[in-house]
Order: structure tokens, then sequence, then C-alpha cells
């Protein structure tokens, strides 16, 4: 070959790419400087490219995951629907009917022919103590926390919360608490769902007339139960309940669950801990119920005595010694007819807050049933 | 659908790859970046719909990271390169100061890189910026061997042509004939 190589030639030897007159090409190079030249330019263009950015940090690999997760579960999602359709395809006609049904209930439902089965009940707050916040929201006496509220209490805080007359809670000290379920159905059943991360509290719930089912849960545990008193303290490796009344099942993270029985206190940690109530637990219960510094709850649910405890050990109101100082025209009575005295009038005066609460009730009621047939 | 595990290993062993050949097409990081994600979360989804075959897995990730720099592309509806006649005018302007230097040959070669189709475009970007051999590029993108040569070098001639065509290879660098 004795002409110059043209450029095609040359970007077929750089590429490799075998051509009719590659062999001719190659000789030539052997002897053309020229071209030899040339082509040794052109291979420089391919070398000297700029380089590649460095790549990307592992941000982009977190991005592509959360990506991943975000179509997985909308996959998921979509799969659950298809197969559901696939499913109504297969049976139209009952599927059609149904349909029908539903529709008829939802119908049913928008012009009140059906109620719903269950509402909201809201918790009011009948005595604080400190420094309260429900969803970082400051908290007065007399507001109502309704379901999804997350307490806060700070140290020496304490707080009670009521519903109606069929239920009181105490919480005392540093506590994280919230509401997850507070409902009520027509048919007088109560349901109740509470979480409490850190902190004390005394559940109390009355009996009769109603039914109540309710769940306390704890990080280390579950307690679930119908119309009782307890004593129910979470630290961080440990959570604690002393029975006062009635019993509760108490259902550990890990374990087999146990129904706990009055008068024994509980302590679920790894395992399952029981043992008697002593002095030093009434001391704890009277604490949070503030019978210690004159902090008595509102007038709440009835009590029973504790099996085995002395009445007088869990007796609401201060402590029998300071009742002399505060009653001065009593006609000379002793402590034990004072203490009497004060025992009746509280209890008429919770009568008339059960009263007053009852009321209230029927009245809330009475007003939903009028909504009902407007 | 393609599992977690398995994702994570596909992106540990091809996103650099990819985002070099990402690279290539929008030459912009920023950019490569978001395209190289965007590759992924289409393979996510592909896998969703259709069953994967291990044997393809390669060429379907370039397949669709070239699929959406084109997307890309006809979106922003703009030349990402320096356009070809832009570059040669540049490139004669500074031609008088007789200092043109490795950018401005780079520049011209990314303008005829630009205007060419995608195949050929992949074809250069993987031979010259991600040095792979014919071998892989055609498993990359589905095409024989042959083929990525035949295109790599027409890519070539055309280069070697602009440069020729604007007069600068007597004067400065490579060809005239």
């Amino acid at each position: 070959m004795k002409r110059h190589c043209t450029n095609k030639q040359l970007a077929r030897l750089l590429s490799g790419d075998d051509g009719q007159t590659r062999s001719a090409a190659m000789s030539h190079l052997g002897l053309c400087a020229e071209c030899r030249e040339r082509h040794e330019k052109m291979r420089s263009i391919l070398a000297n490219r700029p380089a590649p950015p460095d790549m990307p940090g592992p941000g982009l690999k977190i991005r592509v995951m959360n990506s991943y997760d975000e179509i997985y579960s909308r996959e998921m999602g979509a799969s659950v629907l298809k197969k559901l359709y696939g499913m109504t395809h297969a049976y139209k006609k009952p599927a059609a009917v149904f349909s029908v049904l539903v529709a008829a209930v939802g119908i049913a439902f928008s012009i009140g022919i059906i109620q719903p089965v269950s509402y909201s009940a809201p918790f009011t707050v009948r005595m604080l103590r400190g420094d309260v916040t429900v969803n970082d929201a400051t908290v007065a006496e007399n507001d109502t926390i309704a379901p999804g509220g997350a307490l806060r209490l700070g140290p020496k805080s304490c707080l009670e919360l009521r519903h109606s007359n069929i239920f009181m809670l105490r919480l005392s000290g540093d506590c994280v608490f919230s509401i997850d379920k507070a409902r009520r159905s027509i048919t007088d059943a109560y349901v109740f769902s509470f979480r409490l991360d850190r902190g004390t509290l005394v559940s109390r719930f009355t009996h009769g007339g109603y039914t109540v089912r309710y769940d306390y849960t704890t990080p280390r545990a579950r307690i679930s139960a119908t119309g009782t008193d307890f004593l129910l303290g979470v630290e961080p490796d440990k959570t604690t309940l002393m029975m006062r009344e009635g019993s509760v099942r108490v259902m550990p993270v890990s374990g087999d669950a146990v129904d706990a029985v009055a008068g024994t206190v509980y302590t679920v940690s790894t395992g399952i801990m029981s043992r008697p109530i002593d002095e030093r637990d009434i001391r704890g219960y009277n604490a949070v119920m503030g019978l210690e510094n004159g902090i008595a709850p509102s007038t709440g649910p009835s009590r029973a005595v504790l099996p085995g405890v002395p009445r007088a050990a869990f007796r609401e109101g201060p402590p029998s010694d300071n009742a002399g100082d505060t009653v001065s025209n009593d006609n000379g009575q002793g402590p034990e007819a004072r203490q009497r005295k004060d025992d009746r009038q509280r209890e008429r005066s919770g009568i008339r807050e059960n009263v007053r609460e009852q009321r209230e009730l029927q009245r809330d009621i009475r007003g939903r049933e009028r909504g009902r047939y407007k | 659908m393609i599992d977690r595990e398995k994702t994570s290993q596909l992106y540990d062993r091809y996103s650099r790859q990819l985002y070099i050949y990402i690279y290539g097409f929008v030459r912009s990081s920023e950019t490569a970046e978001d395209l190289l994600h965007d590759t992924f979360v289409r393979f996510i989804e592909y896998s969703a719909k259709r069953a994967i075959d291990e044997a393809n897995l390669k060429s379907l990730l370039y397949t669709i990271a070239r699929n959406i720099c084109i997307d890309y592309q006809r979106k922003s509806g703009k030349i990402l390169f320096v356009a070809l006649d832009d570059g040669l005018q540049e490139l004669m302007a500074e031609d008088a100061s007789d200092e043109i230097g490795l950018r401005e040959t780079n520049r011209i070669v990314n303008a005829v890189v630009q205007k060419s189709d995608h195949v050929t475009r992949s074809v250069f970007i993987m031979k010259s910026d991600m040095q792979m051999t014919y071998r892989d590029i055609g498993e990359s993108l589905g095409i024989s061997e042959r083929t990525a040569k035949r295109k790599m070098s027409a890519i070539l001639t055309r280069i070697a042509d602009a440069l020729r065509e604007n007069g600068l290879l007597a004067a400065l660098l490579f060809f005239w004939h």
C-alpha cells in the first residue's frame, strides 16, 4: 500500500475491527512514519479521556434501598388487591351479593338506621400536681384527654384521670403514659387500652352495671383484666404489679401468662416472680394515691379491702395523727369517731358525685339518641 | 420481585460501572447520581412485574440506564454536550493562540459522541471511559463483539474527520489526509 492510510483504516486498526485492508494498513504503518504518528495521536485521544468522577457516597445506596422498601410495600399491597380481585372474579355471584350487602349496610349507617357500635370516651383530669403535658401541650385540671393522648409527667408530679364514675387512674412521678383506645359501645361495654412506658400508676375500675375490658401494655408485659384495683410500676428493666383487688392476667413479653391474684406483688423481668404484699408496698400504693401527703383522689369507684391487709392500711385521706389538728369542733369525739365521720362524709360526697356523673352520662346518651332520629 | 439482599449485592457490583456509563451520557456527576438511582428504581419495579433472567442481568441494567439517559435528555430538551459546531468554533478561536489542549480536543470528541446514536455512544463510553473489552461491551449492550468493534471504528472515523474538516489537524494535532 503506497498511499497514506485513511482515517477509516486507522480507526479500524485502533478498534480492532478486521477489515479487508487491515493487513495492508499494518504493513504501511511499518513503513510510513507520518501515518504511524497519526495512528499514535489518534490512540492518545482515547487514552487522554477525562477521568470519570468519584463514585457517589453511601448515601446513594441508602436512597436506592429506601426506594426498594417503598416499592416492595406498594407491590405487596397491590398484590393483595389483585388476589382479592381474582377471588371476586372467580365467585361472581357471591361477590355481587356481598357487594349489595356492604352497600346496604353503608346506606343504613349513613341514614342512621344503624348506629356505630362504639364512640370515643374521653378522660377528664380531676387532679393535677406538677408539670404534666399531653402531646407536648400543657395539661390543666378539668381538661379532657382524648384517645391517642400521650401524657408525660415530670418528677414529683401526679395526675388523676377519670372517665364517668367507672374508672379512675392515678399517675405519679416521672411517667410516660398513653391512651391507645378508649371506647364505649352501645351495649354499655367499655374497652380501654393503655400504655405505660415509665413510672407508676394505680388503676381502679368499678364493679357491676358495666362490662369493662382493658389492657395495660408495658415494655415487659401486658396486663389484661376486668374491673379491679392494682398498682403498676414500670422501670427500664422490670414491670411491677401489686394486686389489691380482683384478678388480672399478666402476659410477659417472653414466657407463659400468669393469673395474678389479690394480695400479691408480681415482678416481671426476664421471668415472673411473686410475693405477698408487705408494708412497703402499701406505703408505695398510698404514696401514689396521695394518702401520705394529703392529695387524696377525687371520689372514685368503690374499693374493696385487700384480703389479709388491715383496711386502715389503705384508708384514704390524711393520716389519723393529722386528723386531730384539722378537726376542732368535734365535741370531744375520739380519733376513730372522727374518722368514721370523715368516711361517711366522703361516702356521701362520693354518692353525690356518682349521681351527678350518671346524670351527665344519661344526658349524653339522650342527646345521641335525639341526634339519631332527627 | 427481586429480594432486598440481592438488590444490595447488585448495587455493590454494578453501581460504579453504571455510574461512569451514565456520566458519559450526561457529563454531570449530580445528574448521574440521580439517574443511577432511577436506574435501580426502574430495575426493581421491572423485577416486580417480570422474572429476571440472571444471565441477562447486566445487559438489562445497562439497557435501563441507557433508556433513562435518553428519557432524561428528551425531557430536559437540551444538548448536554457542547454542540459540534459550537465546539469547533470555539476551537478555531483558540487556534490563534496555538494553545489547543487536551480539553478542547475532548470537547470535539464529546460533540461527535453526542451526535451519534445511543448504541454507538454506549460503545465509545464503555471502551474509552470504562476500558471494557469488546466482549464485555457486547454482553452489556446485547450486541455482538463484531458489531461493537464496528461501532467503535465508525465513531473514531467521525472524530478524525471532524478534526480534519476544521483544519486543525495539520497545524496542531492529527489528521489531514
